[in-house]
């Protein structure tokens, strides 16, 4: 069996690079290994789901049809085992060995699970990645549950979100002195840190666990300063790492990830990579790093298809970018997360939990946090990074003035208004 | 495809486009009924931004479309007949990547009075009779329909 297209994984990098291919090439052949039963689904809906805000219909990424109309065979619930790079193909623990002429590597991550004493065959230890480890927490909870979640950032405090639709006990323990550092300053992080108090989750901060206590069910975990939480569940929610084995074992070149071009060409001809896996280029740091988010993994995948039918795509810039709601607290975040100490200028404006941050160097906006207002017209900061405007180039301030179209230097207004963006 | 080309310097801030956007987009289709009855102020797509020299204006349609790109649930999609960008509302679950990652800032975030959230932005009125409400209802022809 020989494909002209082979993508290890089913998640976002995977079906944007389908989405990619076919845009270049109508008719050749695409197959698609994916670990998981079914067809992709939106992996950051598993908190909505556990909240009740979705289904698992809904969940579904793309519509009914859009496999069958990009004529892609989905190999679900396979496991690919070994690239053979020289030969060409790929082998399966179910579907045998399937031969490629561009082969995409979109393997993803895995919860990142630290060493603690006493961990190994607990039953009631989940992570919080995939839908089965929602589906196995929803199970588990009821509304005395007491639940310890390690980790503050976004998984963690997403997966707080969902639990807490099924039980308000909850305890976030947090090694960094703050809940989600990576893409927050410390006023924006007291910000959802308070809120989230406000409904009743208590956070142990600046400590981890170091012992679970309990044999096959974990009745309590011991935190570094000796504090002993009694609980019926445990979320490991710490990060994740990439999930780079396969291509490492083939002799495909892996730094942190898995080294991509801006194109997401790996070490190895005819062989691409992309999404959590993948170290490309981050823009707004300008440091090849892995961004292990959503639309990144989209976009590449984008890329890598385009690419691997043959077609042209101008460089695309990549940048840190979330969204997050939290408890009702909408949060936005793009670029940097960096302050005066690293040579950033920082502006900000504050008003309760409405909140910008302004993050410049050179004159020009690098990273932003926006809360409130359910972060109305964010995408207008994200895109003045994208362009790299200085400030001078801009009709309005980032700060201060309204998020539309109007903060835009003019021929950016007009080049929108009369539709000669593309 | 169609998209819709505005020239700001034709537009007179009258808001007609707002209203009936709204009513477009509302089961009535009915003015009256849409504010009024079902409670749908606040719903229009396009949006008049202020100003001495300010305009109305929508989704842009953007060919590389990063709503699309940030959109977790899939909702947000390119319509595969007309080749709109179009979100789902019965699928979206109002994360609001999609306003996080819209360049001109066209994406809306509305509440249903249940608590429902979903992201707002303009289908070229396909979810109705397929001819933009708002470019019919300028006076001053601002809003032109156009192929692509």
């Amino acid at each position: 069996m020989k494909v002209k297209y082979l993508i290890i994984g089913s998640s976002a990098a995977s079906i944007g690079a389908i989405n990619g291919i076919r845009q270049a090439d109508k008719s050749g052949s695409i197959a698609v290994i994916g670990e998981e039963e079914g067809k992709a689904y939106g992996r950051p809906l598993i908190s909505y789901y556990l909240q009740g805000r979705t289904t698992k219909e809904k969940m579904s990424y793309m519509d009914e049809g859009f496999y069958l109309r990009n004529a892609v065979e989905l190999y679900s619930g396979v496991r690919a085992k070994k690239i053979d790079v020289a030969k060409k193909a790929v082998k399966t623990d179910k579907a045998g060995s399937i031969g490629y002429e561009k082969l995409l590597v979109a393997t993803g991550s895995v919860p990142f699970v630290p060493p603690m004493e006493g961990l190994d065959g607990q039953e009631n230890a989940h992570t919080f990645m995939r839908f089965s480890d929602a589906s196995a927490i929803e199970k588990e909870l009821d509304e005395n549950s007491r639940v310890v979640i390690v980790g503050g950032g976004l998984i963690g405090l997403k997966a707080a979100e969902g639990i807490y639709e099924h039980t308000k006990n909850i305890t976030v323990v947090e090694l960094a002195p703050r809940v989600l550092s990576t893409v927050l300053d410390e006023e924006g992080s007291e910000i959802v840190r308070e809120r989230l108090e406000k409904a009743g989750v208590r956070f142990e901060l600046g400590k981890t666990v170091k012992s679970v206590v309990g044999k096959k069910k974990i009745t309590s975990v011991v935190l570094t300063d000796g504090l002993e939480l009694p609980l019926d569940a445990l979320v490991l929610a710490i990060g994740v790492r990439p999930n780079t084995a396969l291509a490492k074992d083939a002799g495909i070149i892996v730094d942190r990830g898995i080294k991509v071009d801006d194109f997401m060409r790996t070490s190895e001809k005819d062989v691409f990579a992309a999404g959590d896996a993948a170290q490309g280029y981050d823009d707004s740091s300008e440091q090849s790093r892995i961004l292990a988010l959503w639309v990144n993994a989209a976009r590449q995948g984008f890329t890598a298809g385009i690419t691997m039918a043959g077609a042209q795509i101008e460089k695309q810039v990549f940048l840190p970018l979330n969204a997050i709601g939290l408890f009702g607290l909408s949060v936005a975040t793009a670029g940097v997360n960096a302050g005066e100490k690293e040579g950033f200028t920082v502006r900000t404006e504050r008003n309760g939990e409405e909140y910008r941050r302004i993050v410049e160097k050179d004159g020009r906006l690098r990273g932003y946090v926006l809360m409130g207002r359910e972060v109305r017209g964010a995408g207008i900061l994200t895109e003045i990074i994208y362009q790299k405007y200085t400030n001078a180039e801009l009709s309005g301030d980032t700060v201060h003035s309204e998020l539309n179209m109007r903060l835009m230097p003019l021929s950016y207004q007009r080049a929108a208004l009369e539709l000669m963006q593309d | 495809m169609k998209k819709i080309k505005i020239n700001s310097s034709l537009c007179v801030g009258c808001g007609r486009c707002e209203v009936f956007c709204t009513a477009n987009h509302s089961a009535s289709r009915d003015i009256y009924k849409a504010y009024t009855l079902e409670g749908l102020r606040g719903t229009n797509r396009i949006h008049l931004l202020e100003g001495n020299d300010g305009y109305a204006v929508q989704c842009r349609q953007c060919k590389h479309t990063p709503c699309v790109f940030a959109c977790i649930s899939g909702s947000m999609h390119v319509d595969p007949s007309s080749g709109a960008v179009i979100n789902d509302t019965k699928k979206c679950v109002g994360c609001w990547s999609c306003i996080a990652a819209c360049p001109n800032g066209c994406v809306f975030p509305y509440h249903e009075k249940d608590g429902t959230k979903y992201a707002l932005k303009c289908d070229l009125c396909l979810s109705a009779d397929g001819e933009p409400a708002c470019v019919k209802a300028c006076p001053n022809g601002a809003l032109t329909l156009v192929e692509v």
